[in-house]
């Protein structure tokens, strides 16, 4: 079922449930002075599209909406003519900077991981949401977020036996 | 997480190499803030857009990508039909596109269509309506297109194809655009150059003989393209 739910009194339930869980998404992919302005960008566009939200799904619909907003955060921030700019890679995946890893030889795996295997990631293991969940944040099919996973998996693999290699 | 992930030890690592975030304790002004906006349907304004003022020679005010997914089947189709002994010329047969993300997907190739696909989804965060507003003034736009193998630019009718965007047809048909992603259509994305890369991306649906989508994916058909360096 979409969206036909949401009226006022759900979407000031979904702001209540979810608020805390968009500042912790937020703060994992941008600074802390910028979560507010970010997470208010989210909330009135969420209030906006409400008749869109998925009942069941709200959290990942929100980490979907907070995703084009990081994405367009990010643009905006580079300030680069954009002509093409939407053929890089995407803006949503958490920073190294931003994510706190504690150094690991894993962790340094993952910073050398593509930021669209970052991105699925993150949603997964760090997000905590489930593949289900982590397709719709996304925007693509349950089964293409598991194939997404499975091969960021794969290439997360590769990189760690590399650098402990390299480092044995 | 499900339990698939949690039983899987490379993850559940990693999960534990990042240290808990200390994320900020946000006011319910936000909520406040979100339900007293405005929803940006309405009339169309006709004053100028800002992003006039951002020409450069003349040329760019908008940026449009039309983002089509080919399978390679199709790709193939296309090769073929790039005329010999040519540069950086092909005429494009659009019979067949299928136009979701997730058959492009399954050829396992990151290309450029992914990522132009990608960016159509960027629509949430941004207001169509306002492309709208912009768009069909009809300003100097650059249409271009992605495809499998490149990156193309219609040689001669691309005001053919903004003149579908004006005002007059847009309401006309406007049942038949949306802003949802996951509908099948000819997929758009418009991109502001100097104010910030704005997007506004807009769907038009598969429909009808003589709808809006064939009328649009018509004029495609009978166009031809330079492929634009990207470097």
């Amino acid at each position: 079922m979409v969206g036909s739910y949401m009226d006022e009194q759900a979407f000031v339930s979904l702001f209540r449930d979810h608020l805390q869980d968009v500042s912790k998404y937020l703060v994992r992919r941008v600074s802390a002075n910028q979560v507010e302005d970010l997470a208010s960008d989210i909330f009135e566009i969420a209030w906006r599209k409400r008749a869109d939200c998925p009942e069941g799904f709200e959290l990942p619909w929100l980490y979907r909406i907070a995703g084009y907003v990081l994405a367009n955060h990010r643009r905006k921030a580079e300030n680069r003519s954009v002509h093409l700019s939407l053929l890089d890679s995407d803006k949503t995946s958490p920073s190294a900077e931003t994510l706190a890893l504690d150094g690991s030889e894993l962790s340094l795996a993952y910073q050398k991981l593509g930021s669209s295997d970052r991105q699925i990631l993150s949603l997964v293991v760090f997000d905590g949401l489930t593949i289900t969940e982590s397709a719709i944040a996304l925007g693509i099919t349950a089964n293409t977020a598991s194939q997404k996973l499975k091969r960021a998996r794969a290439r997360l693999a590769k990189e760690l036996i590399q650098l402990m290699s390299e480092n044995d | 997480m499900n339990e698939k992930i949690e039983k899987d030890e490379l993850l559940n690592k990693l999960r534990q190499s990042a240290k808990n975030p200390n994320a900020p304790i946000l006011s319910e002004e936000i909520l406040f803030a979100a339900t007293k906006s405005e929803q940006r349907f309405g009339p169309r304004k006709l004053h100028t857009p800002k992003i006039i003022l951002n020409l450069v020679g003349g040329a760019a005010v908008l940026a449009a990508v039309f983002a089509l997914t080919l399978n390679p089947s199709q790709t193939d189709i296309l090769k073929d039909l790039e005329p010999n002994g040519t540069s950086g010329s092909a005429s494009i047969a659009m019979g067949n596109f299928i136009f979701t993300e997730e058959e492009l997907l399954v050829s396992q190739k990151l290309n450029l269509a992914y990522w132009g696909q990608k960016a159509v989804g960027n629509y949430v965060s941004n207001s169509p309506e306002t492309y709208v507003d912009n768009l069909w003034s009809g300003q100097q736009a650059y249409w271009i297109f992605v495809v499998a193998d490149g990156v193309y630019m219609p040689n001669e009718r691309s005001a053919e194809i903004r003149n579908m965007f004006k005002a007059e047809n847009l309401d006309q048909f406007s049942g038949e655009l949306t802003k949802d992603s996951t509908v099948r259509g000819i997929k758009f994305l418009i991109q502001e150059q100097g104010v910030g890369g704005a997007l506004y991306p807009l769907v038009v649906k598969e429909a009808q003989e003589s709808s809006f989508y064939q009328q649009v994916r018509d004029i495609m058909l009978s166009d031809t393209y330079t492929q634009i360096p990207l470097n």
